[in-house]
């Protein structure tokens, strides 16, 4: 028999706050390649997380990629969906992309090269993360200006958003690895990120 | 106070910070599914709202619509949107309340849809915007699909007291596990 759900609000009046930091890093002078955030508590109902990101890619191609991982998980269990411009690529062009299934997700346009000294930011949002019922998925928006029409020949700016499957259903998130691609090409210094729990009771 | 150039001093001197993001209620669908899922005496001590969704429905096509009802209307809704799915990628402008794409019984198992409604000034007596982001995700390259959506509700201004959500299709239901959370935005 269906049901239907008519939730009143519970709502008693005296707000606590629902959105907290759980733990930021900020990347000191001498770069770092890999960024991890571990024992993440399981008493939140989503997470957040928001960064700026600048790596070392020498060039001629302007941008780079890092990759994502949940529970040191390399094997090909990812997928991504981009609507977005392009980067790497002039001129610039409106596209939608697969990518995957791979052994991580992709947060792109990472500029490198030195004539690109700008941050790409991005915000993704994990629902459900601690659920072992469901594959957890990510909604990210991310984008880039160089303030350049091209470096190198290329388009280095670009805006996207992008959805991310991680195909595991019974496992909560426990950590998540962000990696910079690329041989020696780690984050540079003030490339940050922060991870925020959302409450959900 | 404004300076009148613009420009405006933040008035926080370290005191407590206020609660500015603050979770209202939430429903989660139980094993028996849900036909839909209405949140009511939505309280007005705040100044926006934020809902976030993780959603399943029992349809047989790919990316199923989800009805958006507010104050029990259907009726004076647009929406404008872009969407991206197998089909390709395009724009549009309608004037309906199609406002929600759910992963659907033949999606991957156990992979539900993600997605964020907000709703600034619910509160006003004026028509109301929204807006929606919502992806569907998927293993395959044919029942995917990434929405972006700026909505508004014309009719006659009143305070949103009450947010359904229905999927589309005779007898629908959302399955076990999909949830909502409707938070409330202060900001002062």
């Amino acid at each position: 028999m269906p049901i239907l759900g008519t939730v009143a609000s519970q709502f008693s009046g005296k707000p606590s706050n629902s959105f907290e930091s759980i733990a930021t890093v900020t990347v000191g002078a001498g770069g770092q390649s890999t960024i991890t955030f571990s024992s993440i508590p399981q008493t939140f109902m989503h997470l957040q997380i928001r960064g700026i990101l600048q790596g070392s890619r020498p060039g001629p191609v302007p941008s780079g990629y890092a990759a994502l991982r949940f529970n040191s998980d390399t094997t090909s269990n990812y997928i991504d969906h981009i609507l977005g411009s392009s980067i790497n690529d002039s001129p610039p062009r409106a596209y939608a992309a697969t990518e995957g299934l791979g052994t991580f997700l992709y947060l792109s346009g990472i500029p490198g090269v030195a004539a690109a000294p700008f941050f790409s930011i991005f915000i993704t949002e994990i629902l459900d993360y601690c659920s072992t019922n469901k594959n957890k998925v990510l909604r990210t928006v991310e984008g880039i200006e160089t303030n350049a029409n091209t470096i190198n020949g290329y388009n280095a700016s670009s805006v996207s958003f992008k959805s991310g499957l991680w195909m595991n259903s019974a496992n909560a998130i426990t950590s998540i690895t962000i990696e910079a691609l690329g041989t020696s090409s780690p984050f540079k210094q003030y490339s940050q990120l922060a991870l925020y729990g959302i409450k959900g009771a | 106070m404004g300076s009148g150039l613009g420009l405006y001093f933040v008035r926080n001197k370290g005191s407590i910070m206020a609660n500015t993001y603050t979770l209202i209620t939430s429903a989660t669908v139980g094993s028996n599914g849900a036909s839909s899922i209405e949140f009511t005496s939505i309280p007005n001590t705040f100044n926006d709202l934020h809902l976030v969704y993780s959603l399943r429905d029992d349809s047989t096509i790919a990316n199923n619509d989800g009805i958006l009802t507010i104050n029990g209307s259907d009726s004076s809704f647009a929406r404008n949107y872009i969407y991206s799915y197998t089909g390709g990628t395009f724009a549009d402008n309608q004037a309906n309340n199609n406002y929600i794409y759910a992963n659907t019984s033949i999606s991957r198992s156990s992979t539900f849809t993600s997605g964020s409604l907000y709703i600034p000034s619910y509160t006003s007596n004026t028509r109301k915007a929204i807006l929606l982001d919502n992806v569907a995700e998927d293993d395959s390259t044919t029942r995917f699909g990434l929405l972006l959506l700026a909505g508004a509700w014309n009719a006659t201004p009143a305070a949103i007291t009450s947010l359904k959500f229905t999927p589309s299709g005779s007898g629908i239901k959302y399955v076990q596990y999909s949830n909502f959370h409707l938070y409330g935005i202060k900001n002062s």
